[in-house]
């Protein structure tokens, strides 16, 4: 009876069985963040307001996974468009807020505080998918990607003024993962991503010398597959990116250009910018094998660790579970995006499929580029890992998308 | 249909791409997790446990200095500041809390709450705790303790000077600075778990290395006469209006200093009975005599003629000061002061005679006494000399000599002619009391023979009794002694007009030497000469000292010096005095001697009323009392009050406070 209950709840049980076992996960971690040697009035009651969130954030699920497709397909555009101003408004009123204090991607109504962003990456997930989903045909040339691309790119660009390098990663996911949903060719994918990639190295010329030359080449074969203003386009794009990656980098704060030099060397800045990455090393890695126990780690207690409830929280699960403990929460993250992918496969409609793989795409970056920072994997951006970092919008944008997965999932056309 | 085939197989083959891709991710993240947690774990957690680890250094307590009887004269005590962070105190246990700071510290627990419910990080608590509150209170979370090591002078300033001071955890001045290394001890190590902001965990503090405490250092100073040399010093300053003096006390035989200080600007912390040299005068005189005697040149009996005390030499004049006879002997001229007959029989005296008879003596040498910035004065070598030098010599000008170096040379003359070198530290122990190294006395040399010592000294016995130097007599013993009375030198390196340097340099008593004294005091007002002087504070100062019961004198020999009791009748009055002061209220007088310190050994307190704190310290000394002054008024109080008997050596708590009135 109860079972069946919560069946009909839940929808999709396996999925949100794994959700909710994350969420409770989450939930312990962030009280074990709060006890401190010396406790701080930051992180002490962070746990029960988690779980306020929690309940808040269930209560959404079930109305978002009762809300029919074409509903979601509806509001896609009015949805992108309110969110992208909130976007640009709070590049004007935005606040920051505790450990992002820098980043004023807040909004404050007086009454509550959210970050706009949140809304804006399901937003653009759904006009993607409406957009993409709407069309006859697959997306095989280059010049059928600009208008995707610019549907993400404007609240990318938004973000990237904040400036909130971690969410920019996010609409790329979200741009990438939709249009490979879509059927794009890999290489198109790739030209796409290619001013991009420039970018990144042009920091060495010659690299960028040898790179330009075999997209080149690699035009000059393919000619037949591109129409030749694309071809034009891309060589002037890269050579642009070559040019102002010079300038770019200038306009970075400092601290942004820390981040990316220490990730290459922690040691070039060990009290500044590479503290969090060696700290959060000497977390995870001090918890060994087996971890140092619930509550027992020394580097969170002592305070040596950064932001610990909030985008290092999975540090403090290597310190007190060990490699058995973030192998098991990487397993259950691989669990629910296999599952996304089977949800998203077996959907029949093209939208829900593109919806679900969006979500996808933005999980999947949520999750890799956090592990992959407090591991050492890639350069420090402020990113919270879903379901588990401390943090009431994210949780309940998190827990709305899972409502959206198991509708647009599991609906009969 | 074709179509939809090859659509199904196109999205099969994405997802099976996809999740390649994503399986390759995950394998990436785990395979790093893998890395970092289980192949490169003993370095992190090495890491881990150095970053969670402060240490601290353990400052030693510094060891005492003591006197020849143990009398702690400069020891360290360890004390507690105790802080309160409120923030860390967890609230169930705050009451707990609040009560064991209050219990252990004695404050009421409104005083605790005021700093345990503070809004401040951070609430120092009032006052400093010794050692076993802090104990009590060991290991309370939110209860901070912070060790302070404090210097501690129980007797204030008494020979601040010689002991010097200690600033920043070094020793400046004197034996703090001289012994810094072995008073000081070696710091200790300790490791703490901190926490990111540094701050220890309580608790969790363990000390890898002890600190080693620093040793004792046992100098060969006599609190007592320390004491009683520094309050008459103080006193002649004063009452002379001088700018400052010396007053130096030793035994002949072991070198021992036994009281040494010096005062200026009315404060005893210089060291200028070391440091500071000055021309001697007439003092240096029985040093020309001694050498005659030695070199056979001369005896005692020798006629002189003083040319009626003004004598016309290389193109100058020496005078005499007061009457004599125009022929003397070269005792009377030495009892006399007589300038002329001492300047005219050194002539015998062949330059490098006199020049290595006075370096024998110990001046121009610096005397090893081992403490910061010892002069050794000036004494220059023949070849230097000008045509007056040896006139000017044989009567203490043209040689600048330190309080020190006469005291010792005067000790050489009651030691049988064997010049000591000064002993100013007895014995070093460590922490333990063991003892690390002990100093015996050691002689420098032999200066002149014993019957040449002995017969300067019996001159000298001389002019105390009849000389000039009878301002230092005393009534019950014999001392042998001289006055001097140089001009002092200016800044500008001339004589300065009016400005003098009286001195008085003796050893007592005269027939078997127990101790020698020297009292120098700089530009002294009104009258000047040495005998009027430095000799009166000597008189007072040997008073002083015999009367006191523990001072280290051997009392036997003393009591054999005693004149016979045709010349002995003040013991009677002052035994009778004593007895009177017991039933009546005495007349302030001088203090009594007493002669056998066995006769009475239970005296009453005395009634100080009216007399100054300084009168009343050398009543009670004098009294055989040791005496603990307390506040700084100028009204006298004693506990036990007046006429309560006490044995002498006890003590005497004097309690100076403000008059009534004023307010």
């Amino acid at each position: 009876m109860i079972r069946a209950l919560l069946r009909r709840w839940a929808v999709d049980p396996p999925l949100v069985t794994a959700l909710l076992l994350l969420s409770a996960f989450g939930i312990a971690m962030i009280y074990s963040a709060g006890v401190l040697e010396t406790p701080s009035p930051v992180t002490e009651g962070a746990w029960l307001r988690q779980v306020a969130w929690l309940g808040l954030a269930l209560v959404g699920f079930t109305v978002a996974s009762r809300i029919p497709a074409r509903w979601y397909e509806w509001v896609a555009v009015p949805a992108y468009v309110f969110s992208t101003i909130l976007l640009a408004a709070t590049l004007v009123v935005g606040t920051g807020a505790g450990t992002a204090e820098g980043v004023e991607s807040f909004i404050d109504l007086g009454f509550i505080r959210f970050q706009p962003v949140e809304i804006a990456k399901l937003a653009t997930i759904l006009v993607l998918a409406r957009y993409l989903g709407s069309r006859a045909e697959e997306p095989t040339q280059l010049r059928r990607l600009v208008a995707p691309a610019l549907l993400a790119g404007v609240p990318l660009g938004l973000v990237v003024l904040q400036p909130d390098l971690g969410s920019a990663q996010a609409f790329i996911g979200i741009l990438f993962a939709t249009l490979y949903w879509a059927g794009t060719p890999v290489w198109l994918l790739v030209l796409l991503a290619s001013p991009g990639l420039g970018l990144i190295l042009s920091f060495d010329t010659l690299l960028w010398s040898g790179y330009f030359v075999v997209l080149v080449v690699y035009l000059y074969i393919n000619r037949y597959r591109l129409f030749l203003v694309e071809s034009v386009a891309l060589v002037l794009t890269n050579l642009a990116a070559g040019t102002v990656a010079q300038p770019l980098w200038n306009s970075l704060a400092r601290y942004q250009q820390n981040r990316i030099l220490v990730f290459l060397d922690p040691n070039v800045d060990p009290r500044g910018a590479g503290y969090q990455i060696i700290q959060s090393l000497v977390a995870i890695g001090s918890g060994g094998l087996a971890g140092k126990g619930f509550t027992l780690g020394t580097q969170k207690q002592l305070d040596f660790l950064p932001e610990q409830h909030t985008d290092f929280i999975f540090a403090v699960i290597g310190e007190e579970w060990g490699f058995l403990g973030t192998a098991v929460t990487i397993l259950a993250f691989g669990f629910v995006l296999a599952r996304l992918v089977k949800l998203s496969q077996d959907s029949a409609d093209p939208f829900a499929g593109l919806v679900i793989f969006g979500i996808f795409g933005l999980w999947l970056v949520h999750i890799f580029v956090n592990i992959g920072m407090t591991v050492g994997l890639v350069p420090i951006t402020g990113i919270p890992l879903p379901f588990l970092s401390y943090g009431g919008t994210f949780l309940l944008m998190s827990w709305l998308a899972a409502g959206l997965v198991v509708r647009l999932g599991h609906e009969e056309p | 249909m074709i179509a939809l085939e090859k659509m199904q197989r196109r999205v099969r083959f994405r997802r099976r791409m996809l999740l390649g891709g994503w399986l390759l991710v995950g394998l990436v993240i785990v395979a790093r997790s893998a890395q970092v947690q289980v192949l490169q774990a003993t370095e992190w957690r090495a890491l881990a446990a150095q970053q969670q680890q402060g240490s601290a250094t353990v400052v030693a307590p510094r060891g005492a200095i003591v006197d020849r009887g143990g009398v702690e004269l400069a020891l360290t005590r360890e004390v507690f500041e105790l802080a309160v962070a409120p923030g860390e105190i967890r609230p169930a246990e705050r009451d707990r809390v609040e009560r064991a700071v209050a219990e252990a510290t004695g404050l009421s627990l409104r005083e605790v709450r005021r700093a345990t419910r503070s809004q401040r990080a951070w609430r120092v608590l009032p006052g400093r705790y010794p050692p076993r509150t802090r104990e009590a209170l060991r290991g309370l979370r939110g209860v901070h303790a912070a060790r302070e090591l404090r210097r501690h002078y129980p007797h204030r300033d008494l020979a601040l000077g010689l002991l010097g001071r200690v600033l920043d955890g070094h020793g400046r001045g004197g034996v703090e600075q001289a012994y810094d290394t072995l008073l000081a001890g070696r710091p200790g190590r300790e490791i703490f778990a901190r926490d990111n902001r540094g701050r220890p965990i309580p608790g969790e503090t363990v000390v890898v290395e002890p600190p080693r405490p620093g040793g004792t250092v046992v100098l060969t100073i006599d609190r007592d006469m320390q004491e009683i040399a520094q309050q008459a010093l103080v006193e002649a300053v004063e009452a002379n209006e001088a700018e400052g003096g010396d007053l130096v006390l030793l035994d002949p035989h072991t070198g021992d200093i036994l009281a040494l200080v010096s005062v200026r600007d009315g404060h005893p912390g210089a060291l200028s009975a070391i440091n500071t040299p000055y021309e001697p005068g007439s003092t240096m005189k029985p040093f020309t005599v001694a050498a005659l005697l030695e070199l056979g040149l001369a005896s005692l009996e020798d006629r002189v003629d003083t040319e009626d005390g003004s004598w016309q030499v290389m193109d100058r004049t020496l005078h005499d000061v007061g009457e004599h006879e125009r022929v003397l002997t070269v005792a009377e001229a030495l009892r006399y002061s007589s300038n002329v007959g001492i300047a005219k029989v050194a002539q015998a005296l062949s330059p490098s005679q006199q020049y290595q008879m006075m370096r024998d003596f110990g001046f121009g040498a610096p005397t090893g006494i081992g403490l910061p910035g010892e002069s050794s004065g000036v004494l220059r070598r023949p070849d230097a000399w000008s045509g007056q030098s040896g006139h000017s010599l044989a009567i203490g000008y043209e040689v600048s000599v330190t309080p020190l170096q006469m005291a010792l040379a005067y000790g050489a003359l009651a030691n049988g002619g064997r010049l000591m070198a000064p002993r100013l530290v007895r014995e070093v122990r460590d922490a333990e009391g063991r003892v690390v190294e002990r100093i015996a006395p050691a002689t420098v040399r032999r200066v002149v023979s014993a019957d040449v010592a002995r017969r300067v000294g019996r001159a000298l016995i001389d002019v105390v009794e009849e000389g000039t130097g009878t301002h230092a007599r005393l009534a019950a013993y014999r001392l042998a002694g001289k006055s001097g009375t140089a001009r002092a030198v200016g800044v500008d390196g001339r004589y300065e007009r009016g400005a003098y340097h009286a001195s008085f340099a003796g050893f007592f008593p005269a027939e078997d030497p127990q101790l020698v004294i020297l009292v120098k005091l700089d530009r002294p007002k009104g009258a000047y000469y040495g005998g009027s002087t430095a000799a009166p504070v000597t008189r007072a100062t040997l008073e002083a000292i015999l009367a006191a019961r523990n001072s280290p004198l051997d009392r036997l020999a003393i009591a054999r010096s005693a004149r016979g009791p045709a010349r002995g009748g003040r013991d009677g009055v002052a035994r009778r005095f004593v007895r009177f002061a017991a039933l009546e209220r005495p007349v302030p007088a001088l203090p009594p001697i007493e002669s056998d310190p066995a006769l009475s050994d239970r005296v009453p307190v005395p009634v100080l009323e009216g007399l100054s704190p300084r009168a009343a310290v050398r009543r009670l000394h004098a009294l055989g009392f040791r005496v603990v002054l307390e506040g700084d008024g100028e009204e006298v109080r004693t506990e036990p009050a007046a006429g309560v008997w006490l044995a002498r050596g006890d003590t005497v708590r004097l309690l100076t406070g403000r008059r009534r009135g004023d307010g």
